[in-house]
């Protein structure tokens, strides 16, 4: 299992369109990918339920990944939260 | 928040005359502005900001035969929302590469980002009922859509 804490970076926070790039990314890997606000867990291959974290600029996230590239699923969607989910201005 | 909170009963368009992206986009945002009455909201800029941002940005189409196209718009005080549905699916490049048919269209002031994403909150909650969208899809009259998204208060259970 790899976990890492990432701070939601662009203005809007995780709205529609990067929801919907998240869950993209994350159906990129095979392992299970969480992601945890507070006592809400809820699956990060869902646009859906990554909408109902309603996580704003500012909130903290934790991305769990549990499977064979966990690693490397925490690594590229860390990344992918600090990188504003790709939408520069969004 | 409740979805008839922000969607009022003005803004719910039973049959969308529009049959592509553009068409769509401009009737929900008349709608929008109908049932605002106020005159300092202008169509062509908005729908065009919004179709812009589809075209540009990526598509709102969450899959499902659901969009959720987005605006901020300055000229509203809190958080608005329209609800169209469309009598046969049209192409909204959607991520699960279905067409749309139920369109939700909000609408916000840069000043309400938190309830901006409360609202979103409540739309995807709604969408994750299996039955919503069913019902939606089925219901004849706007009268029927506006029954569909009260009832979806008790199905969704707690807020």
């Amino acid at each position: 299992m790899a976990e890492r804490q990432v701070v939601i970076q662009n203005e809007k926070g995780l709205h529609v369109r990067p929801a919907t790039a998240f869950m993209q990314l994350a159906s990129k890997y095979a392992s299970k990918v969480q992601i945890i606000k507070g006592s809400q867990v809820v699956n990060g291959k869902s646009s859906l339920e990554l909408l109902m974290l309603a996580a704003t600029e500012g909130t903290a996230l934790t991305i769990r990944a549990e499977g064979a590239d966990a690693d490397q699923a925490v690594e590229a969607l860390a990344k992918f939260v600090d990188d504003k989910f790709g939408m520069r201005d969004d | 928040m409740k979805l008839l909170d922000f969607i009022s009963k003005k803004a719910i368009i039973a049959v969308l005359k529009g049959t592509d992206r553009k068409a769509v986009i401009v009737e929900l945002v008349t709608a929008m502005k109908k049932a605002n009455a106020t005159d300092k909201i202008k169509v062509d800029e908005v729908a065009g900001a919004v179709l812009e941002r589809e075209l540009k940005v990526g598509s709102t189409g969450l899959g499902w035969g659901v969009a959720i196209p987005h605006a901020r718009v300055d000229a509203v005080k809190s958080v608005v929302g329209v609800f169209g549905r469309a009598p046969k699916a049209i192409d909204f490049a959607a991520v699960d590469g279905q067409p749309v048919d139920l369109f939700f269209l909000i609408v916000s002031p840069e000043s309400k980002r938190e309830q901006y994403s409360e609202t979103l909150k409540k739309v995807a909650q709604a969408i994750k009922e299996p039955t919503f969208c069913k019902f939606l899809r089925a219901a004849k009259t706007t009268k029927d859509i506006e029954e569909v998204f009260r009832d979806i208060e008790v199905m969704a259970g707690k807020p």
